[in-house]
């Protein structure tokens, strides 16, 4: 009691509750650095800005067991990570720079390239060390594709076929000239919010054949005592720029925001690129399905900003099935097709294609659970008619 | 307008309530093997139609509408066992005809501040023969700011605020409500409410906002168990507005469909020794209202955006020997937004639930 009244003196999240959104964006920021025992920092940075000075909640930054550094980057595009040599100055450190795109052109000091993950061995001799990626000159000259899909929950078997497909979509966009740029994967991996579940959904994400830019839903963010997907994914709230598209993604595994991010939702959706599209596992439109967010008034805020900026689509999940509205203020694709059980006699499984050039079209590609009598669907959003 | 209906429902007598039954036991069993009906269908319906189909809202109604009457006959059944005879009360508690509340807005972390609310509500009757009509009106109003910082620890931050929110707005309905059967009264209820909110961002912009949420008609009923408890519940479809200002540029969308809306509340009047020669009665109450307009719901484990707020409230009346009754409530919202409210009113001599 005395603790409740004595609030007003607490700084947020001590203690912390990480099914709360504002801790959660707390930690997503810590997250973003980690300090070696030698003293050696590892700050992912926004590759839109300067300076190595701060960080920017840009990706996860973890310490290996043997000493070196995981950085895994959370969005599409580009990146920026920012090595700062401790105390001793001296003598190497190695980064596995992961969920990097594969013709993102060599890294500095790349020594490997293992699928996604770049190895980079890093001189601690030459003071702060600034390591910088994007998608290769040309990339996006002809087009280029997204792909979407949320909600893989209880089924990760099927979301490895998932998976599987995206090869095949990229071999079938490169030969349209509109390569895969990567993958937003819109919440619910997990089912009950467990570690084991989080970095299962992860192992299957290495095998694909692009990046994916992740965001968490009510099944992966109620763990009261660790930031658990943040641990493994990065923030959950995050925006980058791919090719002319702005990706505007935030978690509302709370069913509604932190209000902090409310309150940055103009330096989060503020942008000059041909596209703005933002990424949300609880649909902003509920319509009549009971799948709205429980801070409605933030998912009607976040409309209107999205409209007063002529946002061209919102992306989400939370519904275990493919839907399209045009009728709220911003069009909404639902896409919560990842393997999550439809209680359907046969069920809809597959990931949306986003193909933009001069305006974006968009499709749904079946990746139908074996054996199904009827592989290819009808639904809106449609069907694609051509199929990698 | 409102004076004369205001003076109109004072001086009116309210609808004469049924010969109630004393002891209501088939009826409380009614009302619980119907709330745990309800809450089973809505589990099947859920988990086979709703998360995949997207056409759960009904779901969730049933969900919280048979919750309310479950709880409503085991709390019915225990109050039996100190108040076995449940005939009409005399002074009985109910909705003031002007009230005025306070609800907490809980304490803020260190740098932020949170803000109260303060409402009036103005609810006059009129009785016309087996119909009566009360328009309702609540305004609402956001006692000073409510300030969220930014918490990232960067160098050199010092904690800005992120976000200064403030809000007002107001409800308004009309509910007409007709006998249809004995101890069963036809309720249609149009509403409309709107809120007016302004954001200062960050970075120092502005955004304004008007959210309307119209229902045109929500119909249902209220089942009077017995002369001192009652089942209401009244549901219907939902459209909102959305208009939006500020420097970013100003618009406003046409209304779009929303979730389906339910209201249903279980109440039981609670009878106190007289007071200074006056009567002295209170209800207690459960209600369910399947909305998340004002952000609020209840979310447990993953099951987040689902369920708008459970409310509990109790009201003591004083009647005194003359003049008008007086009532003083608390409640408490659960979950998400939810907390704590006072309120106090006054309603005519003799008016009735």
């Amino acid at each position: 009691m005395i603790l409740f009244l004595l609030s007003c003196l607490r700084p947020e999240c001590t203690p912390a509750s990480y099914s709360e959104p504002e801790c959660r964006v707390i930690a997503e920021n810590d997250l973003a650095r980690v300090r070696t025992s030698d003293g050696v920092e590892v700050r992912f940075q926004d590759p839109t800005r300067s300076g190595t000075d701060g960080w920017a909640a840009k990706g996860v930054a973890r310490v290996t067991a043997e000493g070196s550094v995981e950085a895994r980057v959370a969005g599409l595009g580009a990146f920026r990570i920012s090595v700062h040599p401790g105390p001793t100055g001296a003598g190497t450190l190695r980064v596995a720079v992961q969920n990097v795109h594969p013709r993102t052109p060599a890294l500095a000091f790349e020594i490997e390239r293992q699928g996604l993950t770049r190895l980079i061995e890093v001189p601690l001799d030459a003071g702060v060390v600034e390591i910088t990626g994007d998608l290769p000159p040309g990339f996006c000259d002809g087009g280029y594709t997204v792909a979407a899909v949320g909600d893989i929950q209880t089924n990760p078997v099927h979301f490895q076929r998932i998976v599987d497909a995206l090869h095949d979509e990229a071999a079938f966009a490169d030969a349209a000239g509109k390569p895969l740029a990567g993958l937003v994967l819109l919440g619910d991996l997990a089912e009950h919010s467990t570690r084991e579940e989080l970095e299962n959904v992860d192992r299957i994400l290495r095998n694909a054949p692009v990046p994916t830019a992740a965001i968490p839903g009510n099944h992966d963010i109620y763990d009261v005592t660790d930031a658990l997907f943040n641990e493994t994914y990065g923030p959950g709230n995050h925006v980058f720029d791919v090719c002319s598209a702005h990706f505007v993604l935030l978690d509302t595994g709370s069913g509604g925001l932190a209000p902090s991010i409310v309150g940055r939702l103009p330096e989060l959706l503020d942008s000059d690129a041909d596209f703005l599209i933002s990424g949300t596992h609880h649909p902003p439109f509920a319509a009549q399905s009971t799948i709205g967010w429980t801070r409605e008034d933030q998912a009607q805020l976040l409309m209107a900003e999205l409209a007063a900026r002529n946002a061209d689509v919102m992306l989400a999940g939370h519904a275990h099935r493919r839907f399209h509205h045009e009728s709220p203020p911003v069009p909404q694709l639902v896409v919560g097709t990842g393997g999550a059980i439809q209680y359907a006699v046969d069920p809809d499984f597959g990931y949306l294609r986003m193909q933009l050039d001069q305006e974006l079209q968009y499709c749904f590609v079946p990746v139908a659970a074996p054996g199904s009598l009827n592989p290819v669907k009808e639904g809106d959003p449609e069907t694609c008619a051509e199929l990698p | 307008m409102p004076t004369a209906l205001l003076l109109l429902s004072l001086s009116a007598g309210a609808v004469e309530p049924p010969k109630d039954p004393e002891r209501p036991g088939l009826q409380r069993v009614v009302l619980g093997v119907a709330g745990t009906g309800a809450m089973a269908a809505a589990t099947v319906w859920f988990f086979y139609a709703g998360d995949s189909l997207g056409a759960g809202d009904p779901a969730s109604l049933l969900a919280g509408a048979g919750f309310i009457a479950t709880a409503g006959a085991m709390l019915g059944a225990s109050h039996t066992v100190v108040a076995p005879d449940e005939a009409d009360l005399d002074g009985e508690a109910s909705t003031p005809v002007v009230r005025m509340g306070l609800g907490y807005g809980g304490a803020p972390w260190a740098r932020e501040k949170t803000a109260h609310g303060l409402w009036v509500d103005v609810r006059p009757r009129v009785n016309l023969g087996r119909l009566r009509l009360t328009p309702g009106l609540t305004v609402r109003q956001q006692l000073g700011a409510r300030v969220d910082v930014d918490w990232r620890d960067q160098p050199g931050t010092t904690y800005d605020p992120a976000l200064t929110e403030t809000n007002r707005g107001f409800d308004a309905d009309v509910e007409a409500r007709v006998r249809v059967i004995e101890h069963v009264d036809g309720i249609a209820t149009p509403m409309l409410s709107m809120r007016f909110e302004r954001f200062a961002y960050a970075d120092g912009s502005v955004r304004t906002l008007r959210r309307s949420m119209i229902v045109p008609l929500a119909v249902g009923f209220r089942w009077r168990i017995s002369g001192r408890q009652y089942f209401e519940s009244i549901a219907g479809p939902r459209w909102d507005q959305l208009a939006w200002g500020g420097d970013q540029g100003s618009g406003a969308a046409p209304a779009f469909y929303s979730p389906l809306f339910l209201s249903a509340r279980y109440r039981i009047q609670v009878a106190h020794p007289d007071l200074r020669g006056g009567l002295l009665r209170s209800r207690f109450g459960i209600a369910y209202t399947h909305s998340n307009f004002d952000g609020e719901g209840v979310n447990v484990g993953a099951v987040i955006g689902f369920m708008g707020p459970f409310r509990f409230d109790w009201d003591t009346r004083w009647t005194p020997p003359r003049g008008p009754a007086l009532q003083v409530g608390v409640d408490y919202s659960f979950g998400v937004g939810g907390g704590f409210g006072l309120e106090v009113g006054v309603a005519p001599r003799g008016s009735r639930p």
